[in-house]
């Protein structure tokens, strides 16, 4: 988890890196690394927001969230890359009890694929530039997404989004309005709320790559 | 779709509505279109909780 109050292990940054996070470590701030390539880094660590435009600092800062696992809840907003929270007990409870009711309630076999979890894009090739990870999703069995073993293309037909402090739920809606996401359940937890959207209209067009 | 499709652009005006909204204080029962269940918040003994019901069996399940 992304601690509201990062603390820098001793040598774990070098220089203005290092400081940066000090300056900012009492007040919840965004990070944006701008970078020689096309994926930029956001954090939520504190307040004001702050960019960092050195890409090794940004490489280093996602290399040691992969070797922690701590990555799992992370996304590409076209490009950004986001450090999402990372789930308390109780959203990880609500997932893990919704994801078993659908599975059980649509059947174990055959009938839908249920995520706890899963990675969903709008593209094929290069969809580590731009995916968001439901919290649950739900492919039925004439979905129209495509698994591709790495990530979804294409929405579910039922996804369901907790709300967590700084998780931008209600920024991630765009999206998935345009990966076709049929049905979005957001689940407001202070205080608990439901609130259910839904695809207005219906559809896919599908380009080829040489149409990009 | 086939795989030589590499990209979804859906037609334009695509948008996620709101189409339901469930509070404690106003607990509205949202039904899915999708999958047959329906979405409701409900008081609990620790907190609130979601109530879902199966739409055909009655079911119910509290999370």
């Amino acid at each position: 988890m992304v601690p509201s109050t990062p603390a820098a292990p001793p040598g774990e940054f070098d220089g203005p890196s290092r400081r940066i996070v000090k300056e900012y470590d009492k007040q919840t701030a965004t990070l944006f690394a701008l970078h020689s390539r096309r994926v930029s880094l956001m954090l939520t660590l504190t307040d004001p927001s702050m960019i960092v435009a050195d890409p090794d600092i940004r490489d280093h800062l996602i290399e040691q969230r992969r070797a922690a696992g701590h990555d799992r809840y992370d996304e590409v907003w076209e490009g950004t890359y986001v450090i999402m929270p990372l789930p308390t007990d109780e959203h990880q409870h609500v997932t893990t009890a919704l994801a078993t009711i659908f599975q059980t309630v649509l059947g174990w076999i055959g009938a839908a694929l249920v995520r706890a979890g899963v990675n969903v894009s709008d593209r094929l090739e290069g969809w580590k530039e731009n995916y968001r990870c439901p919290d649950v999703a739900v492919f039925l069995k004439e979905t129209r997404a495509i698994n591709d073993g790495t990530h979804w293309l294409g929405g579910p037909d039922f996804g369901v989004e907790i709300r967590s402090p700084d998780n931008r739920t209600y920024e991630k809606l765009e999206f998935y309005a345009k990966v076709l996401t049929r049905e979005l359940l957001v689940v407001g937890r202070d205080p608990w709320t439901l609130e259910l959207y839904r695809l207005q209209g219906d559809g896919w067009n599908e380009t080829q790559e040489n149409e990009r | 779709m086939t795989d030589d499709l590499t990209r979804v652009v859906p037609p334009a005006g695509r948008r996620l509505e709101l189409v339901g909204r469930s509070t404690l204080s106003e607990p509205a029962e949202l039904v899915s279109e999708v999958i047959p269940l329906s979405f409701r918040i409900v008081s609990g003994q620790q907190r609130a909780e979601i109530l879902i019901t199966h739409a055909e069996t009655a079911q119910q399940w509290h999370v």
